[in-house]
């Protein structure tokens, strides 16, 4: 198979041409707001996309790590199953929120709590600005 | 509601139906804005109750099915407007067509208003005094006698808005087609730091500058009611400072003090019961309403139930939120802790 342009710059370049071809073009005022949704769309899933695999598979470590589970060997890459093993340790890491929260465990809230800090921050990193686009 | 050559012959066999006569339909053009909802305006003149009428009208519907981010019910919408009406600057519903017979989807039809958006005005006039009527607006809204509020409204069904809501919290984390432990982190944190309770009110659920335009006297106009329920006003606060950081700018932060001195003298409320740190629990708590929806037809989206570009494009509103929310967290607990004022 062909990698390269990686899917992430592929992205890139279909959003800058929506956004400099399509868009000027277009008067239509309801469709003028889902193209910027999609732009926004876009740049965020090309920023996603390079990155997601490694990103939740790092954060299942730090999570076991955190609530004391060892962390085994990925039996498969695809996307679908990195998300769900990662969807499993959000639910424990959930659990694990929970219950130090129910015995006031205050260094452990502090531990759990950095985790979810961290995952902001990722996200943030994907979002980039948010512009509502179409509201108010 | 997108095809202007058919919604003319529509909108008349509705008006026909509600007893009106000598009907003339035109300028009908789609409209953006609608955050949930399909809407268009049209001019209309129509003879209705021996009264000749013309103006400009707003059509207010639902998307297609599956389409909706956020499913409302049109005939909830409409009572509470009319209720709302006699208390607050709100464009009037003339016209329901409850189960989509003539307009083809469940729509309402309200009077168009020439108020401006806010924002816009803001950009163009400054925040003039619009703080202090924004106070104003939310004191009067949160202030409408209950018993005069469509008893369709949801109520508490704990007896206790506060802890409805941080059950939703914790149902919304649960029910998502992904595990959300930020939203157990925010539920089980709300839980643990609840403020002094308030009556009950109508709350709006989606008090923003999004849902507030401007008219030709400077008064906030305020619309939007499908999300409305009973619950705790303070809600709408928080929501509102919520939505602010997203587009700012944030009116009660102009002055926190005169708003919030203005908002206790309307509503009877103590300095306990709302002041800085409390509208900080609310900008966290207040969203859950919105947040959950938009994440429940994110999981429908992710079960190949529904698909389109609004549904993914407002599931990123979550990761804004998030981060606002932890933020908020954190800001309250150094405050509790004494470490700022």
């Amino acid at each position: 198979m062909l990698t390269q342009p990686t899917t992430d710059k592929i992205l890139l370049a279909i959003a800058d041409d929506l956004n400099s071809v399509v868009l000027p073009s277009v008067t239509d005022e309801p469709a003028k707001v889902l193209l910027g949704q999609i732009d926004q769309l876009l740049r965020r899933l090309s920023r996603r996309t390079a990155s997601e695999i490694d990103w939740m598979i790092l954060e299942i470590k730090q999570i076991n790590d955190a609530i004391g589970r060892e962390t085994s060997d990925m039996s498969s890459y695809l996307l679908t199953d990195v998300a769900s093993a990662y969807s499993e340790a959000s639910g424990a890491l959930g659990e694990a929120i929970d219950k130090a929260f129910s015995e006031d465990d205050t260094q452990q809230i502090a531990v759990l709590r950095q985790l979810l800090v961290d995952r902001i921050a990722k996200e943030q990193e994907i979002l980039g600005q948010l512009d509502l686009v179409g509201r108010g | 509601m997108q095809d202007p050559s058919v919604m003319p012959e529509k909108i008349t066999a509705l008006l026909d139906s509600e007893g009106a006569t000598d009907i003339d339909i035109s300028g009908y053009a789609p409209m953006t804005g609608g955050y949930s909802r399909l809407m268009a305006r049209f001019e209309a003149k129509f003879t209705i109750d021996g009264e000749q009428e013309e103006g400009t009208f707003v059509l207010r519907g639902d998307p297609p099915e599956g389409q909706a981010i956020i499913e409302t019910d049109r005939s909830q919408e409409y009572a509470v407007l009319k209720s709302v009406a006699p208390h607050l600057n709100t464009p009037p519903a003339r016209f329901l067509d409850s189960k989509g017979i003539h307009i083809g989807t469940p729509a309402l039809i309200l009077e168009f208003t020439e108020a401006e958006s806010t924002l816009p005005w803001i950009e163009k006039n400054g925040i003039s005094d619009l703080p202090l009527k924004l106070a104003e607006l939310a004191g009067a809204m949160h202030t409408i006698p209950v018993d005069q509020l469509p008893s369709s409204l949801a109520r508490p069904t704990s007896g206790d808005p506060l802890t409805d809501q941080i059950q939703m919290w914790k149902k919304t984390a649960i029910d998502h087609v992904e595990h959300l432990p930020i939203f157990r982190y925010v539920a089980a944190w709300l839980d643990k730091n609840r403020p002094p309770p308030v009556p009950v009110s109508l709350v709006h659920h989606d008090f923003s500058t999004a849902n507030m335009l401007v008219d030709g006297e400077g008064d906030l106009v305020v619309i939007d009611f499908e999300l409305a329920t009973i619950g705790d006003p303070r809600e709408d606060l928080g929501y509102f400072k919520a939505y602010a950081q997203a587009a700012p700018p944030d009116l009660i932060d102009e002055n926190p003090d005169d708003f919030l001195s203005r908002y206790r003298e309307i509503t009877g409320f103590s300095e306990e019961q709302v002041n800085p740190l409390v509208m900080t629990y609310f900008l966290v708590l207040g969203v859950i309403g919105v947040v959950s929806q938009i994440a429940n037809v994110g999981s429908a989206m992710a079960k190949g139930e529904t698909s389109s570009t609004n549904i993914a494009f407002n599931l990123d509103n979550l990761l804004f939120g998030q981060a606002a929310w932890m933020a908020a967290t954190d800001a309250l607990e150094a405050a509790l802790d004494g470490e700022v004022n």
